[in-house]
């Protein structure tokens, strides 16, 4: 157990580095480009600090942050060992290695490509190896919530899976599913131009495998954050989850609506027509389902907490609240 | 009695969520409707025109080579601006358009992925190297737009800019060979 605090906490402490230096960077830029900040730096020291500010935000924070979550849950809520410690271990030195290899190539200038990367711009190809390497790093992270889970499903046959560890392992498959796009893009299509292998890129096709990835990468860090809200947020308030099945269902369809919800990216590109962009404003609408679902119940819970702690009347349950 | 209990709050809290369910329902198809609506009456619609074009050749032949960059009036009075956006200018710098009649806007890229907007209108397109980007429009006012570059397309990109100038009818004047200009200013 002491361990496992150890491995949470190492990535807890690389994310919320990567998001400082982010906010210092984020800061700066706005500066610079307010009328206070006129002048002040040259347009590739602006562009390497917008390079910097998003591959921190985008992959470091977020996908540090989410593996030592993961690992958290993987213990607290199937209260057992964490099944593979030594391959955690070696996804987090390796995602680490990713990480300062991208950090060199953009502070010496070479990666000014933000992190969207927009091929046929390219960069020094060790940035983008070290972005695989990250995302390497956290498909490891993935297949150890899925035998953690299936550990924990032998020993309990029967039972349900605790909501927080099934909602982790939604995260994961929507993660290992997600990612497929930026890795075939990187893989077979940016690395090979960036080492000069190959003299041309497809352009449509690099930015529709990247739009697979782009916008559930804002999933991947909202589902552990509606964890929080399903299992931390009704105990802390005093109540109870209003309904558990419904919660179940939530992550569901957000693992099935995550799936494509990138593309809708693409609505204003020449690479696709009408058809695909209607279906793809379909799919993407249908993601505001298990938020609107997550609104109903955990306004629900906190009413029961709300009402637990002696708040009464059709709104005084809020005032009652912690 | 205290064995129903458990299974009237399973139905109660079940009554309750399918209740939002369909709020939820209601909600989101409205949404839909509204942009079908919009799509069908308004003709609201991304450009989609997937036409392919070799980005290598661009400045060799074809409407992208140098001669037909600009606005042009065809026969039948159609106008169409071809603008090429490229690493980190547009060629024409500026695009003369009538007022109150339909145009058709035309880019193309030989380098990397650019993008446009024109301010104060819903103008706004990728312009994606290997693609034609397409875009139908009708400019209600007169006056100079701007259209900036709005994807990032290297370290020159904030100067990346083009002037649209949206001429009165009686100023929008093509000539011989059906081109207009702007005005020089």
């Amino acid at each position: 157990m002491r361990n496992v605090e150890r491995l949470c906490l190492a990535h807890f402490w690389v994310a919320f580095a990567a998001f400082l230096v982010a906010s210092l960077l984020g800061g700066w830029q706005m500066w610079v480009r307010s009328p206070l900040g006129a002048n002040i730096g040259t347009p590739s020291q602006y562009f390497l600090s917008v390079t910097a500010h998003g591959v921190a935000m985008a992959y470091v924070l977020t996908t540090f942050f989410i593996m030592g979550f993961g690992y958290f849950v993987a213990v607290t809520a199937l209260a057992r060992p964490l099944p593979g410690k030594a391959w955690a271990w070696g996804a987090f030195w390796l995602a680490i290695a990713g990480v300062v290899m991208a950090v060199v190539t953009i502070l010496t200038g070479q990666a000014s490509v933000l992190f969207t990367f927009y091929p046929p711009l390219t960069a020094s190809p060790w940035f983008y190896i070290g972005l695989v390497l990250v995302v390497i790093g956290s498909w490891v992270w993935c297949v150890l919530m899925l035998v953690a889970m299936q550990a924990w499903k032998r020993e309990n046959p029967g039972r349900p899976v605790p909501l927080a560890m099934f909602a982790t392992v939604a995260n994961a498959v929507m993660w290992l599913w997600t990612t497929v796009g930026v890795a075939v893009e990187l893989l077979f299509q940016v690395i090979p131009a960036a080492f000069g292998l190959i003299q041309t890129i497809d352009v449509g096709l690099a930015r529709t495998l990247f739009s697979w990835t782009l916008h559930a990468i804002v999933y991947f860090w909202l589902i552990p954050a509606y964890i929080a809200f399903y299992t931390m947020v009704p105990r802390a308030a005093g109540g109870r989850l209003y309904s558990d099945t419904l919660g179940r269902l939530t992550f569901i369809l957000f693992l099935v609506y995550s799936l494509p919800v990138g593309m809708h990216h693409l609505l204003m590109d020449p690479e696709h027509g009408n058809g695909t962009k209607f279906i793809q404003v379909l799919l993407t609408a249908f993601v505001s389902v298990p938020t609107l679902l997550t609104i109903f119940t955990i306004t629900a819970s906190l009413e029961i907490a709300g009402r637990l702690r002696g708040g009464r009347g059709l709104f005084g349950w809020i005032a009652a609240l912690p | 009695m205290s064995e129903r209990q458990p299974e009237m709050h399973e139905r109660r809290i079940l009554g309750t969520e399918l209740l939002w369910a369909f709020g939820v329902g209601v909600l989101i198809a409205a949404t839909l409707s509204m942009i079908v609506f919009t799509a069908l009456t308004m003709g609201i619609n991304p450009p989609s025109n997937v036409e392919r074009v070799d980005p290598k050749v661009l400045h060799l032949s074809g409407e992208f080579a140098e001669h037909n960059l600009g606005t042009s009036v065809a026969a039948d009075g159609s106008v169409t601006a071809r603008v090429i956006a490229t690493q980190f200018m547009f060629v024409p710098r500026c695009i003369a358009v009538p007022q109150g009649r339909p145009v058709t806007l035309r880019f193309a890229a030989p380098d990397v992925i650019h993008g446009i907007l024109i301010t104060g209108t819903n103008v706004n397109t990728m312009v994606v190297p290997g693609f034609v980007a397409q875009v139908h429009t009708q400019f209600t006012r007169s006056g100079d737009l701007l259209m900036p570059c709005h994807e990032y397309c290297g370290l020159g990109h904030s100067e990346m800019w083009a002037t649209v100038q949206v001429l009165p009818e009686s100023a929008f004047r093509p000539d011989r060979d059906g081109r207009v200009s702007c005005a020089q200013r």
